[in-house]
């Protein structure tokens, strides 16, 4: 590949500058050298490989179901009510100080192992936060502090885990997995090939300033444009591809039409040569369960990381999603059946990593728009704010907990509008306010995949609120 | 199957600078190319200094009295210079027979189509440009059509022009008998029922689970068949499409576990969106709140008051979503959409943690209509309204928004009552409807005007009515905006979302159901044979949209996307491109192809007759027009039909009646795909 050369950038810029092929090329991924117009820093000497893998756990995870601290187990029991998990039930880490759900048993076993670890007390932050200044917020619309908008609303509180800057409404900002691949491409050596992968369709996290993650479909061949390729059949028929290329790389005043001639065009040419490396990936021997949707979505993200060589790749940002976790009822039913689904997918795409040989070079980390109410509505629980976050790969520091976790008392030590606080940090029924930001937990993955100096600030605006830029859960970074 | 060749890196960089070149090349052609080409109002490929009927598409010319006036154009019978009443007598005269002169719309028969055209040119004289400026042109009602139906059909365009009036059209359907779906989908079933227990040899009855059963666990989809079905062939299609609208504004979704085999309760959900579709907002929100579909998905069904010795409090779920999604939004809002701000510049928010909860406990204490509180909840109705019961309600007052509070010791039902009220008469409503209503059936990116228009019409109707849903939407079709389009706005228009792809597709090309089956699968005996998936079952999958099957209540795509490129630089929003993947851009595309290209003999998947279209491929501007008329309404650029001219005199093509068809399936294949088909404007 390398005795062909990409025309240098300023002649380029100045071509493109006549024509509007500006935005199909860029569309199609051809322009990752713009990355060099915003980045501080420089990624082109990377050599190693590294991978990270977004598992997005739509609709607000239930997290003090899922690891319960035994010395705050009679607490948490009074507040939880019949939706505690017994006591007897809790699966003890080999240390005996954290309960897993019962339903998380290989989960445990990678704790124990050390390939898992447990970021406490994340959320949406940009600031560190009092009740009091909530409250204020509340009653007067305005306050000195920096509030994230619209708590406790799934699409607010989704969007931003994923853009991580203060976002003001009708905003698009991009999300900080994108700019971190705006910069990263330079690492790769084929900039033609996406460097950033999603499972599960359009994302945020994925959508920088210049990139966009390439769309696959869990266990599904890469497909191509079936009746538009050069196979035409039957034999006398014309090219009817390249009437329809014609059609595509016309110019377009109107700004929908040139969207869609754009994405049309991107995904024809960034599909063939995925569809063929994939095919011809090696297969993969790890048993893993088809029918776990979860699992699908990272067997897919394995054969990706397992083509990497073949196509250049050092940096790669994955992003997966597990949803159905918003359990405002049947929830001791329904919570179960995620985390059997979440704990499977994880265990086995950890050992299918560990099959491929890059369990130091992978890692995998979940993010959820919020926890939930530590206080149960009957049958369920409701939206709240800070929550735990799991981090697994050899590269983690596993097997703890990193940070302080979510202190509260099993009885009121105040009162909002009516509404009982559980804990100095609780805004009312048990929604917590995070100590550490997404901003914080975000930086410390960035950090390992090598993103550096005023980038970090760059990428996680709120980072310099912070004292403590890194978490602390990733190893050697 | 096709196998793809693998592209050496040398070739790719070769393209990469190829592609540049070609651009640029076309790009100067482009200039040269784009001449004005002569006026022809309906598009049917006559220039109107030669078109004999210069407002309606009448590509044969046909006259046949030689009076140099085309039929179409021409009910002028005794030829006395006027349409009057001696030609209705003789037209009554014709009636039943084959005309020909009477047969103005040429299909060979004298009907009542012929006396809606006399009646259009009733005082009129007859002649080429007898409709005058203010007809309504093929083209246009084509344009109309794609916004008010699930796709223009020649016949509905031919009797919009008859009628040659958008209102009349619109009273028309607003009185158009209702097409149902829980009835229709118990008939299917019972039917799947009686041929499952007589099946031979005979199963266990428990195979066969009865009809009347709330929760049936099959892969038969009753409801989506029922509203393939009526999306295809209903006349009501106003009603249909309105229901199609609200259906993305007041979500539930058989993905959530709780829904997802509650087939009639889907159904009768929808009953109830295509029933209250040209009601009031008010009660569909009645309707809505008390389904028990809705009680399910949003967990409002069962929500108990608080009890502080079990540390419980209400379930905050339809609470939230109620306010949020269904009604006003987190931002207060002007008439015309815009956010009102406060002082500091900053956005108002609507309500907050404390008004969510109020609302939560005014919602406690509703149960499924058929059995008590604490019974297995599988064998609640899933197709009657929830009822209250007074023992698990919250009676305390309730401050709701704008300080409004609900006085101690309501019932739930006083309190469901006047939560609904308080909600419903926020001044959000009007234009937060509004835009989401525009963008569901005109355009993606309405002007605040636009939307304000709509909004006051909600707030009054004009006779005092807040929220009557018929008036807003003649009030959204009928918008100079809608109507004149990028002409008045150069950014106007909408992607067409993927279900709508394929019914305009099926209306356009008078498809017919699977046979045995129906539009979306094939036939019955599939459930006994455990037959593979065929037609539109994946279409999930394929396209990432199935009518109430989005991901979340917040729907298949937020009305506020706006991609990364040429919408988001410009500022605009396309909501439907949040669905667009390079996954679901190929399975798309080779769907759609699929139905053109290689599914042309019945069987596995819906047929389309194009025998209208292939009769015409000997004369290529025509079948050109044809589809601009039918799939682009008129406003095809000379660029995409030269590139259509040019592939239809390839030589390669034999001249046999496959070589006809192969340009027929090349040219429908290209429209389809192509940036103008998929932005509807």
């Amino acid at each position: 590949m390398n005795e062909c050369k990409q025309p240098g950038r300023r002649n380029f810029l100045r071509r493109l500058g006549a024509t509007s092929a500006w935005s199909a090329l860029a569309m199609a991924g051809q322009l990752p050298v713009m990355a060099r117009a915003f980045a501080a820093e420089d990624y082109s000497g990377i050599a190693d490989h590294k991978s990270l893998v977004c598992v997005f756990l739509g609709g607000g995870i239930d997290t003090h179901n899922a690891f319960v601290r035994y010395a705050n187990y009679d607490n948490y029991s009074v507040l939880r009510q019949t939706l505690a998990i017994p006591r007897a039930d809790l699966l003890p880490d080999v240390g005996g100080a954290l309960g897993f759900h019962p339903s998380l048993a290989p989960l445990r076993t990678l704790y124990d192992e050390g390939t898992l670890g447990i970021a406490a007390n994340v959320g949406n932050l940009f600031e560190t936060l009092t009740p009091a200044d909530l409250f204020d917020y509340y009653r007067l619309g305005v306050t000195s502090k920096a509030i994230p908008l619209e708590l406790f609303s799934h699409s607010h509180q989704s969007d931003l885990v994923q853009q991580n800057i203060i976002r003001r409404p009708g905003s698009s900002a991009p999300g900080w997995g994108g700019l971190m691949a705006d910069r990263l491409v330079e690492a790769n050596t084929n900039p033609s090939f996406p460097l950033s992968y999603t499972v599960a369709g359009n994302n945020l996290w994925q959508t920088g300033q210049t990139s966009r993650p390439f769309s696959v479909q869990a266990g599904q061949d890469v497909p191509i444009f079936e009746h538009f390729n050069d196979d035409n059949w039957p034999d006398w028929e014309p090219s009817r591809s390249a009437a329809w290329s014609q059609i595509l790389n016309r110019s377009y005043s109107h700004p929908l039409e040139a969207q869609v001639a754009k994405a049309m065009l991107g995904t024809q040419q960034r599909s063939d040569l995925l569809r063929s490396e994939l095919l011809a990936a090696p297969p993969l021997t790890t048993p893993f369960e088809q029918g776990n949707w979860l699992e699908n979505q990272l067997r897919t993200v394995a054969k990706l990381i397992a083509i990497r060589q073949r196509v250049g790749m050092r940096r790669q940002l994955f992003f997966v999603e597990l949803g159905n976790w918003d359990t405002h009822g049947n929830h001791l039913v329904r919570h179960a059946e995620q985390l059997t689904s979440l704990a499977s997918g994880l265990f086995s795409f950890q050992r299918t990593i560990e099959e491929l040989g890059l369990s130091d070079s992978v890692t995998t980390f979940t993010v959820s728009e919020f926890n939930r109410t530590l206080t149960i509505n009957g049958d369920g629980t409701d939206h709240a704010w800070a929550g735990e976050q799991l981090v697994m790969g050899g590269a983690v520091d596993g097997g703890q907990v990193h940070g302080q976790p979510i202190e509260y008392e099993s009885t009121g030590i105040g009162e909002h509008w009516g509404d009982t606080l559980f804990g100095a940090k609780d805004t009312g029924s048990g929604r917590f306010i995070p100590e550490y930001s997404m901003d914080q937990y975000g930086a410390t993955l960035a950090k390992w995949m090598g993103i550096k100096g005023d980038d970090l600030g760059a990428i996680f605006p709120n980072l310099k609120n912070f004292a403590l830029k890194d978490l602390g859960f990733m190893r050697g970074a | 199957m096709n196998s793809v060749p693998r592209i050496g890196q040398g070739r790719r960089c070769g393209l990469f600078v190829q592609t540049i070149s070609r651009v640029l090349t076309l790009a100067t052609m482009l200039v040269i190319t784009n001449v004005a080409a002569a006026a022809d109002t309906d598009r049917d490929g006559i220039a109107d200094e030669h078109d004999n009927c210069r407002a309606v598409a009448n590509v044969n010319q046909r006259d046949t009295n030689g009076d140099g006036y085309g039929n179409r154009c021409d009910a002028d019978l005794n030829g006395d210079g006027v349409t009057d009443g001696r030609d209705t007598n003789a037209l009554r005269l014709a009636f039943g027979g084959t005309g020909p002169d009477a047969d103005f719309d040429g299909n060979g028969v004298v009907n009542g189509v012929d006396v809606g055209i006399l009646r259009a040119f009733f005082g009129k004289p007859p002649g080429p440009g007898a409709l005058g400026a203010e007809a309504i042109t093929g083209p246009q009602a084509g344009r109309f059509l794609t916004q008010a139906t699930f796709g223009p059909t020649a016949a509905e365009i031919a009797r919009l022009q008859t009628l040659n009036s958008y209102r009349a059209w619109l009273d028309d359907q607003l009185t158009k008998p209702r097409s149902t779906f829980l009835a229709p989908a118990r008939a299917m079933y019972t039917a799947y029922y009686n041929s499952c227990i007589n099946q031979q040899p005979p199963v266990a009855a428990d195979q066969c689970p009865t009809p009347l059963a709330e929760i049936v666990d099959t892969w038969r989809d009753y409801f989506r068949h029922v509203w393939w079905r009526n999306s295809i062939q209903a006349s009501d299609q106003l009603r249909q499409r309105m229901a199609f609208a609200l259906s993305h504004i007041l979500v539930v979704s058989d993905k959530s576990a709780d829904l997802s085999d509650t087939k009639f309760g889907m159904a009768s959900y929808y009953d109830v969106l295509s029933k209250y579709a040209f009601g009031n907002y008010r009660d569909l929100l009645n309707e809505v709140t008390l389904h028990p579909v809705m009680g399910l998905y949003l967990s409002m069904l069962r929500n108990e008051k608080a009890d502080p010795e079990r540390n419980i409090r209400p379930d905050e779920n339809f609470a939230r979503e109620l306010q949020q999604l269904f009604t006003i939004g987190v931002h207060e809002l002007n008439l015309n959409g815009t956010l009102k701000l406060d002082s500091l510049g900053q956005p108002i928010p609507t309500y907050d943690q404390a008004t969510i909860q109020a609302f939560a406990r005014a919602f406690t204490g509703w149960n499924f209509s058929n059995i008590p509180w604490d019974e297995y909840a599988g064998n609640g109705s899933r197709t009657t309204k929830m009822v209250p019961v007074a023992a698990y309600h919250d009676t305390g007052p309730k401050t709701l928004l704008q300080d409004i509070t609900l006085p101690g010791g309501q019932s739930a039902q006083q309190d469901l009552d006047g939560a609904l009220d308080n909600v419903f008469n926020h001044p959000n409503v009007g234009p937060f409807l509004a835009n989401q209503l525009i963008k569901r059936f005109t355009t993606s990116n309405p002007t605040p005007a636009y939307v304000a228009r709509v909004a006051a019409v909600f707030n009054d109707n004009g006779r005092g009515v807040r929220g009557d849903l018929s008036a807003v939407l003649r009030a959204i079709l009928l918008d100079t905006e809608a109507r004149d389009g990028i002409a008045a706005v150069a950014t106007f228009g909408k992607v067409r979302e993927p279900l709508l792809r394929i019914t305009q597709l099926y209306r356009a090309f008078k498809a017919k159901p699977i046979p045995g089956g129906d539009y979306d699968v094939p036939a019955n005996v599939a459930v006994f044979n455990g037959a593979s998936s065929q037609g539109l079952r994946a279409i999930d999958q394929d396209i990432g949209e199935n009518v109430l099957g989005a991901p979340s209540v917040f729907n298949f795509f937020s009305p506020d996307y706006a991609p990364v490129g040429p919408v988001a630089t410009a500022n605009l929003t396309a909501p439907e491109l949040e669905l667009w993947t390079e996954n679901t851009i190929m399975a798309a595309t080779n769907m759609l192809n699929y139905h053109i290209q290689d599914a042309q003999t019945a069987g596995d998947w819906t047929y389309l007759d194009l025998s209208t279209e292939l009769a015409l491929v000997t004369q290529p501007t025509q079948l050109i027009d044809r589809l601009d008329l039918l799939l682009t309404n008129g406003s095809m650029s000379e660029s995409l039909r030269q590139t259509l001219l040019t592939h239809l005199a390839d030589a390669s093509f034999p001249n046999t009646n496959d070589g006809r068809l192969g340009k027929l399936r090349d040219v429908i294949s290209l429209v389809l795909n192509s940036p103008e088909y998929l932005v509807q404007k």
